[in-house]
């Protein structure tokens, strides 16, 4: 499995809808769509400091390492 | 003024190469037609073709199975090359740069280069004009390095595409 992006479960906790959040953070839809759907080969720090300050939450809250 | 994209170096020589592919597939079925039309001219044992529009120029050379074969080769051979030339730089007049298109045509140059060549060329002085391979041996030469430097491109541009979709694929 990699490294899998909890991204929509953190949005469903904050009840927040992508749209919102990519406007929040500054990129576009699709991206965030990319980064949401895992087939994202890499995140900038700038980017995920960005969500998690959106989202009130850790790195840890939206990347897991599964076996 | 811009390399690659549109309006672009690359989209201006791409025109001018597939024009010089045009024409040169043009006039190798010219040729070949009016020989098989009797669209030409023998005196002293060399022929002429007269240009449909063109009054003042016309193709002359020896009346030779030999040496009309080795003219319409050659004319094929130019003409498959700027065409292949030319798909190589429609691929550059694209947005962006590194892409799969690019990389065929590259290595299709290549082998192009590598490998058509050699056969046209001692094809042509081994048994069409049955003369030394030794006399002109530098297009070869030429040709090889071409080839190998086209497939050392190809395998640059490959690296790029990885490199750009990587970068793509980073949020």
């Amino acid at each position: 499995m990699g490294i899998v992006v909890n991204l929509d479960v953190m949005l469903a906790k904050r009840k927040m809808k992508s749209k919102e959040l990519a406007e929040a953070i500054g990129i576009t839809e699709a991206n965030l769509s990319i980064l949401k759907s895992g087939k994202a080969k890499a995140i900038r720090f700038s980017t995920l400091e960005a969500i998690c300050k959106e989202l009130e939450c850790q790195p840890g809250d939206l990347l897991e390492y599964l076996k | 003024m811009k390399i690659f994209g549109p309006k672009s170096v690359s989209s201006y020589l791409f025109y001018v190469f597939r024009f010089g592919a045009i024409g040169s597939l043009v006039l190798a079925l010219f040729i070949l037609l009016s020989f098989i039309i009797g669209n030409y001219e023998l005196k002293g044992g060399r022929f002429t073709i007269p240009f449909p529009l063109l009054s003042y120029f016309d193709i002359k050379g020896d009346n030779k199975t030999s040496i009309i074969t080795s003219i319409t080769l050659i004319l094929i051979y130019c003409g498959g090359f700027l065409y292949s030339l030319s798909m190589i730089l429609k691929s550059f007049k694209s947005a962006v740069l590194f892409n799969a298109a690019a990389i065929r045509h590259l290595k299709v140059l290549a082998i192009i280069n590598l490998l058509v060549f050699p056969i046209v060329y001692l094809s042509l002085r081994l048994i069409i004009l049955n003369i030394s391979i030794m006399n002109g041996i530098h297009n070869l030469i030429l040709s090889l390095i071409f080839g190998v430097f086209l497939l050392f491109v190809a395998a640059i541009f490959k690296r790029g595409l990885k490199v750009q979709s990587e970068n793509d694929l980073t949020i």
